[in-house]
């Protein structure tokens, strides 16, 4: 037995010796810059600061994830743990009073665990000091950290990692007795752990997780510790292994005792083993949720091709007892297929939930199976196809929350914590809590015909619309929202609360939600209209009360035009409500699309719009006083702005128009992933006007580099015309990548097998479904395209169309929309556009002496397939102004020219072509001649658009671009040892890495851009790379067809007045004894340099481009060969 | 603890037994050592490497003897070490303390870990034994603040801060100025009025007045065993002292005469010197020969005269 009064005294005599180290307080002040610094950083540089801006950045802050920077400051502290207790005994010796404590009679026991709880004070107070600390600052700016979550960290997650940290330096200090040894082999196994962490499954994480980082779960205000379980097992289970170390260092302590081996070992080998076994069964209960997925989905999968009940109404009556049990009474009325007979009615349904009878209308038994979420009903004889029939069923249970989902290609517990950066979007399908219940649709705590596999591929089954009538008792004071208007019902006898929801549009399925919320509500333009919220959660509300009447009027706004356009809101009732951070906000199959909207509800995570800082970007009325709509109207289009920038599925706008159309209606067969995806885009953009972008592809290792290009991206269109949003830079940071456009040209889009590479499928979707959605709204104007939607939404309500449905809807509107529908779909090529000339000149002014300026261009398309581009033009209107203006998208047939003219009242002096989706992948700019505003050409004004017939393109000169197969790059052999050698580019564009046009930071090694100053045939491309290595080099090779005065030129996108720097780069021309060039970029332009005539024989001419030593940057564009005629001139750029 | 923290009122408080420790490349510390101490001051006087300190390690439990037995007020230290540890203040050759701790803090956790549970009675005793040892004044000071001899000061408290009824005392004078080491014989003569102390020194003079027993240990025997009366006596009518004109002194002043000391008395030099054989001509016998002059006696018997002086002078 321990004499704690020994143990005390050497507790006190360690905290005290600990203090007066000069190491411990230098990790001390890294753990708390770490670990506040961590917090200051998430809080007030992120949180406070940035929150509002968007809500995929509102859920980055300090209140909610202590355990990163917590994490932090437990990881330096575990390092620090070694450098102070890797010296048990040695210190003692070197102290030379190691004999004098091994004479006197304390035990090993006593000795060790005294320093040892010693060193875990000395860590652990100051760790509440810094706990109190990061309160008390969050206090001054508004950020506290979610008190739970404060006592996770400071218990569950520091004493566990503490003791680990202590018993394994004080173990391998006993057996290593070298410091150095000790430091090495612990500082290896911490980093390990750290590694492990990172590359070890999900569900093995429990064994590396020292430091217990969400451990515990996602912090909530909403639910907190009453779901400790396994997270708090986990961490018993590191402190037994601590303690456990502890004790066997004390057993192995190199001083002699008189208890025997058994007494001294049996102690730390039990804890040892209670540790072990504790991780092990938290490491098995997770891979059993991995394995119990697998099993429900294989089950589900051998059912694949069963025939399905068609769903017409369900009616249900709900008891709920959160957190212990819920009772569903439900009446199914469905019918057969109509192509096949039903001899079993195949559901979904919770595994929790036990299906306590099962009657026909007759209200005779029938037999079923429950099995993995699949409840198979034998019918008493075969439903003849097209036939209906109604079950009843009741069921009751803990519903199983870790069920739904099934058919998600990603499953968090089966990756890496690298690769499931998704965890941050939450990880449980459904909530049952004492304190929370969120019943999603994919937990099937309402029976969904059909088994789960298949059901989010419209190609394979079509969704199942049903009417719904939901009756919900619950405890009193809960609110529970559904789809639909929320009708309340007496009490009952007990006191519990009733309500109804009976919507009357159809659904596909339907979300409960249910806890003690407050509620906002009004009724707007007929539709009532709520916000339920955490009562902990009331200040954003109440900061937003005096926009309330500006955000209804917007919503009202938004719902008549709707209904105008024949696209009326459906349910009468829409609810925003709060949930969770851990509910989980993606969904399953391919998509993994938004968990976070259902039929009637919009789901937000309470880290989201709850808790975001709105309130310091308000501060002060003064600043708001002149703008137009005042303060209200800035606060609503700040929140416009807000949740229509997240890109964790919370976009609202996104999300609450799929009430007016995909929740109603929606492809089946053959492209039905595409029309889905086309016509939902086009309801956002008639019904909100917003586009989105989710991909939980995204949330992988990937994710930083991902949110670079986003920002970088957002950062180069703030010099760019026209209001872009933040959603445009991501998708076009994302969904432009050239792995996608490379998809997009191999597989025309009804052929697209989104579960191969489901990223790059999502993306080829956004890239050219978008662009459909673009051009039906731009062909056919708002009214008539919201018509189209609305006449399909009321043609097909409650089921689904076809593709021939669509295109049938397509032609009535716009006959040419069928054969366009039939080249999206169906062909993978794309147009090419080239701009082949453009005119510019002054007319005679106006008979009211206007000014008048003539713009001709015209635009080839030299691809096999026809496409759309628009003009877009900037007028000089003097005084350094400029207006842009742009045309109606302009059909340019396969292999054709089209002729574009207008006359404008000032000068053109930008024209830049943006076709919707070509060969060239973006815009490009047209190269205009010189405009002498002073002369004046007597031709008469032309403002036209004709197809003019077909000519070859002019080939009197020879270019060779960064895409041609004339290119290539040198990179010189890499030299000596890298750490982590060269990471592999995530993107690759012609065989270069791809990388943002930025020359300030070049890449260093040659990468490939796109600008619209580039030169390209269609894309306008350039290679570029770090300059001052004269080993680096681009060589462009060309065919001479014969011997002559050659002219050659480089393309150079931007001059050197526009990033380029100074210094020269040096141009080699010919093989074998090459003549070479300087070229001096102070000298160069943006565009077309010539650098000298060259006397050249027929066949290969080779040109090497490389850098100075005082180049920054050198960038290979192209190259361009002449042949020069007896007697010309010119200038050039280059020294020979 | 569980122990009775006395000794038994008489019989030996530490019985030895043929013990031998062979370390491990075979090098033989102690050979056979049987020795009984009784209450009081015992000095275990020997030579560097003779095996003292091997044997105080074995005594105070460190060490496990290869052969024999050492039992401490009936304790074996083998078998009931902690037993024995609860009996003991051990001072060991080479001692020091955690350079950033205070003395008092030194001392009351040593005094914690033997056993005085009491915060209150810890403290007295502090204060008890930084009286004895005089540190006092320096209580409050971190070891590393303190000189050579304050630190072998403070070992000596932190053997005394439980009250040992036995002290163990390794070379306790090894560095210690001549002032230090005279109050250290003073303080040990004291403290053995009280208690058993085991004193192993290779300086005669350590062992002082209060030195009940003694006994000398060479290349790992004992090889005497006696009063220091005893030892001294080894030495009778071969000491002797003789005069000599400054210029007729010589280093060597021939076979088997070892010099002791040398003094200057104006154009002569006054030497005293041990014959192992017959006194040379002009030699005075001394009467009363000292404990040194008899351990050197004894161990030039044994052949071993100039180890004995080594340390003599060497201290």
């Amino acid at each position: 037995m321990l004499d704690w009064s020994v143990v005390a005294a050497v507790t006190r005599a360690e905290l005290r010796a600990t203090r007066r180290l000069v190491r411990y307080w230098v990790f001390l002040a890294l753990a708390w810059l770490f670990g506040i610094g961590g917090f200051l950083y998430y809080s007030a540089g992120l949180h406070r600061s940035l929150s509002a801006y968007s809500a995929t950045i509102a859920q980055v802050g300090g209140r909610y994830f202590v355990a990163i920077y917590g994490g932090f400051y437990i990881l330096v502290f575990l390092a620090g743990v070694v450098f102070l207790g890797f010296d048990l005994r040695t210190r003692d010796e070197r102290a030379r009073i190691a004999e004098v404590l091994d004479a006197r009679p304390q035990t090993n026991l006593e000795l060790v665990a005294g320093r040892g709880l010693g060193l875990l004070l000395a860590a652990w107070l100051p760790l509440l000091g810094a706990a109190g600390m990061i309160q008390a600052i969050g206090w001054s700016i508004g950020e506290t950290v979610e008190p739970y979550s404060v006592v996770e960290f400071v218990v569950f997650m520091a004493l566990p990692a503490l003791a680990f940290g202590i018993g394994l330096a004080y173990l391998s200090s006993v057996l290593l007795r070298s410091r150095i040894l000790v430091a090495v082999a612990n500082l290896a196994l911490l980093g390990g752990a750290i590694f492990g962490g990172n590359y070890l499954p999900v569900y093995l994480s429990p064994v590396v997780n020292i430091h217990g980082a969400f451990s515990l779960g996602y912090p909530s205000d909403m639910v907190h510790f009453d779901n400790l379980g396994l997270g708090a097992l986990q961490r018993l289970g590191v402190l037994g292994v601590g303690v456990g170390l502890l004790g066997l260092a004390a057993a192995l302590y190199p001083r002699r005792e008189a208890s025997s081996p058994r007494a001294r070992f049996a102690v730390p080998a039990l804890l040892l083993a209670g540790g072990v076994a504790a991780t092990s069964y938290v490491v098995r209960a997770q891979w059993q949720l991995v394995q119990n997925l697998d099993r429900a989905r294989a089950h589900h999968e051998g059912r694949g091709d069963s025939p399905v009940p068609d769903l017409d109404r369900v009616q249900a009556q709900l008891v709920l007892e959160p957190g212990r049990r819920l009772a569903l009474d439900a009446t199914l009325a469905f019918r057969a297929p109509a192509t096949s007979p039903l001899e079993r009615a195949l559901w979904s349904f919770n595994p929790g939930l036990s299906v306590t009878s099962l009657t026909d209308a007759s209200g005779r038994t029938l037999a079923f199976r429950h099995e993995a979420g699949l409840l198979e009903v034998d019918l008493p004889e075969p439903l003849a196809p097209g036939a209906s029939t109604t079950l009843r069923l009741t069921a009751s249970g803990a519903p199983e929350t870790d069920f739904g989902y099934l058919d998600a290609v990603r499953n968090v517990f089966a990756q890496s914590s690298r690769e499931a950066q998704l965890f941050v979007l939450g990880y449980e399908p459904s909530l049952f809590r004492r304190s929370f219940v969120a019943l999603m649709p994919a937990s099937r705590w309402l029976p969904a015909s059909g088994p789960e596999v298949g059901r989010n591929d419209p190609r394979r089954r079509p969704r199942d619309y049903f009417q719904l009538e939901l009756e919900v008792e619950l405890p009193e004071g809960w609110l529970p929202a559904a789809v639909g208007r929320r009708e309340e019902l007496p009490q009952t006898a007990e006191g519990r609360s009733r309500f109804r929801f009976a919507p009357e549009g159809p659904v596909a399925e339907a979300a409960l939600l249910a806890a003690r919320f407050e509620r906002r509500a009004a009724e707007i333009d007929g539709v009532d209209f709520e916000v339920l919220f955490h009562p902990a959660h009331r200040q954003n509300l109440d900061f937003f009360e005096d926009a309330a009447g500006e955000i209804r009027d917007w919503l009202a706004e938004r719902l008549r035009e709707a209904r105008e356009l024949g696209l009326a809101y459906p349910y009468g009732a829409l609810t925003l409500a709060e949930v969770p951070n851990s509910l989980r906000t993606y969904g399953g199959g391919w998509r993994m699309d938004s968990a976070l909207a259902a039929p009637g509800l919009l789901l937000v995570r309470e880290s989201s719009f709850p808790t975001a800082r709105f309130d310091v970007h308000f501060r002060d009325p003064r600043s708001f006083a002149d703008r137009e709509g005042g303060m209200a109207r800035a606060k609503r289009e700040w929140l416009e702005r807000f949740f229509e920038s997240d890109f964790t599925g919370g976009n609202v706008f996104v999300n609450g128009a799929r009430n007016f159309f995909s929740e109603i209606t929606g492809p089946y067969g053959e492209g039905a992933i595409v029309l889905e995806h086309v016509l939902q885009d086009l309801a956002n953009r008639l019904v909100t006007g917003k586009r989105g972008y989710f991909s939980v592809h995204v949330f992988g290792p990937e994710l930083n580099s991902v949110v670079q290009q986003v920002m970088i991206r957002w950062f180069l269109m703030q010099g760019q015309p026209g209001q872009r949003s933040i959603v445009d830079a991501a998708i076009e940071a994302i969904a432009s990548r050239p792995t996608v456009w490379d998809a997009l040209m191999e597989v025309p889009l009804a052929r697209l097998d989104p579960w191969k590479d489901p990223r790059t499928a999502l993306d080829v979707l956004v890239l050219k479904g978008d662009a459909m959605a673009q051009v039906l709204l731009d062909m056919l104007g708002r009214q008539a395209a919201g018509e189209l939607l609305a006449d399909l939404r009321e043609a097909y309500r409650g089921r689904t169309f076809d593709r021939a449905a669509v295109a049938q809807r397509f032609a009535e509107v716009k006959p040419e929309l069928e054969e366009w529908l039939a080249l999206w779909l169906d062909r993978a090529e794309l147009p090419a556009f080239a701009a082949e000339s453009a005119e510019r000149y002054r007319l005679p002014d106006t008979a009211e002496g206007e000014p008048r300026y003539q713009l001709r261009v015209v635009v080839r398309n030299e691809a096999e397939v026809a496409g759309l581009v628009r003009v877009e033009y900037f007028q000089d209107l003097g005084e350094d102004r400029s207006r842009s203006e742009s045309t109606d998208p302009l059909l340019v047939p396969a292999r054709s020219r089209l002729e574009f003219a207008l006359v404008t009242p000032h000068p053109v002096q930008r024209v830049r072509v943006r076709p919707y989706i070509s060969l060239n992948r973006g815009p490009f700019e047209v190269e205009l001649p010189p405009l002498d505003t002073g002369r004046t050409v007597d031709r008469k004004p032309l403002a036209l658009t004709r197809v003019l017939p077909w000519e070859p393109p002019a080939e009197d000169r020879i270019v060779v671009d960064d895409l041609d197969a004339g290119f290539r790059t040198v990179e010189p052999e890499r030299r000596g040892w890298r750490l982590g050698g060269r990471a592999t580019p995530s993107e690759t564009d012609h065989g270069l890495p791809a990388a943002p046009p930025f020359f300030f930071r070049p890449p260093d090694r040659w990468s490939r851009a796109e600008a619209p100053q580039a030169w390209g045939r269609y894309r306008h491309t350039f290679a570029f790379v770090r300059g001052g290595d004269p080993e680096r080099g681009a060589i462009f090779e060309a065919q001479l067809p014969r011997a002559g005065e050659w002219e050659l030129e480089l393309h150079v996108p931007l001059a050197a007045d526009r990033r380029l720097g100074e210094g020269s780069w040096t141009v080699e021309v010919g093989e074998g004894e090459p003549r070479t060039l300087t070229f001096d970029l102070g000298a160069s332009q943006s565009g077309w340099n010539s650098l000298g005539t060259f006397s050249l024989p027929e066949g290969l001419v080779r040109v090497t481009l490389r850098s100075d030593s005082k180049a920054r940057v050198l960038v290979a564009d192209a190259v361009r060969w002449r042949v020069r005629e007896a007697g010309e001139n010119t200038a050039h750029a280059a020294r020979h | 603890m569980g122990h009775e923290r006395s000794l038994p009122p008489s019989g030996p408080r530490i019985q030895i037994e043929g013990v031998r420790h062979v370390y491990g490349r075979g090098v033989v510390a102690l050979d056979g050592v049987s020795l009984a101490v009784e209450a009081g001051l015992f000095g275990l006087l020997g030579p560097n490497g003779a095996g003292k300190s091997t044997l105080m390690r074995i005594v105070c439990t460190i060490l496990v003897p290869s052969e024999g037995s050492v039992r401490v007020a009936g304790h074996d230290v083998v078998r009931e070490c902690h037993a024995v540890r609860s009996l003991l203040g051990y001072l060991p050759q080479e001692f020091s303390a955690w350079r950033s701790q205070r003395v008092e803090e030194v001392l009351d956790l040593c005094a914690a870990l033997s056993g005085l549970r009491d915060r209150k009675a810890r403290r007295q005793r502090i204060d008890w034994v930084l009286g004895r040892t005089g540190l006092a004044a320096v209580a409050d000071r971190k070891v590393k603040a303190l000189s050579g001899g304050m630190v072998r000061r403070l070992g000596v408290a932190q053997a005394l801060v439980h009250d040992p009824p036995l002290l163990v005392v390794d070379e306790p004078t090894v560095g210690l100025d001549p002032q230090e080491r005279l109050r250290f014989r003073q303080l040990m003569t004291g403290l053995a009025q009280e208690r058993t102390i085991l004193l192993s020194t290779h300086i005669v003079a350590d062992l002082g007045a209060g030195c009940a027993e003694l006994a000398v240990l060479d290349r790992g025997k004992i090889v005497f065993r006696g009063t220091p009366a005893d030892l001294a006596a080894q030495a009778q009518g071969r000491v002797f002292e003789m005069t000599l004109p400054a210029h007729e002194d010589r280093e060597d002043l021939g076979e088997g005469i070892e010099v002791i000391s040398r003094v200057r008395e104006g154009a002569a030099v006054r030497v005293r010197a041990l014959a192992t054989s017959a006194l040379p001509p002009g030699a005075r016998p001394i009467e009363e020969p000292t404990l040194e002059e008899g351990y050197l006696a004894f161990m030039a018997a044994r052949g071993r005269a100039e180890a004995a002086l080594a340390e003599e002078a060497a201290s």
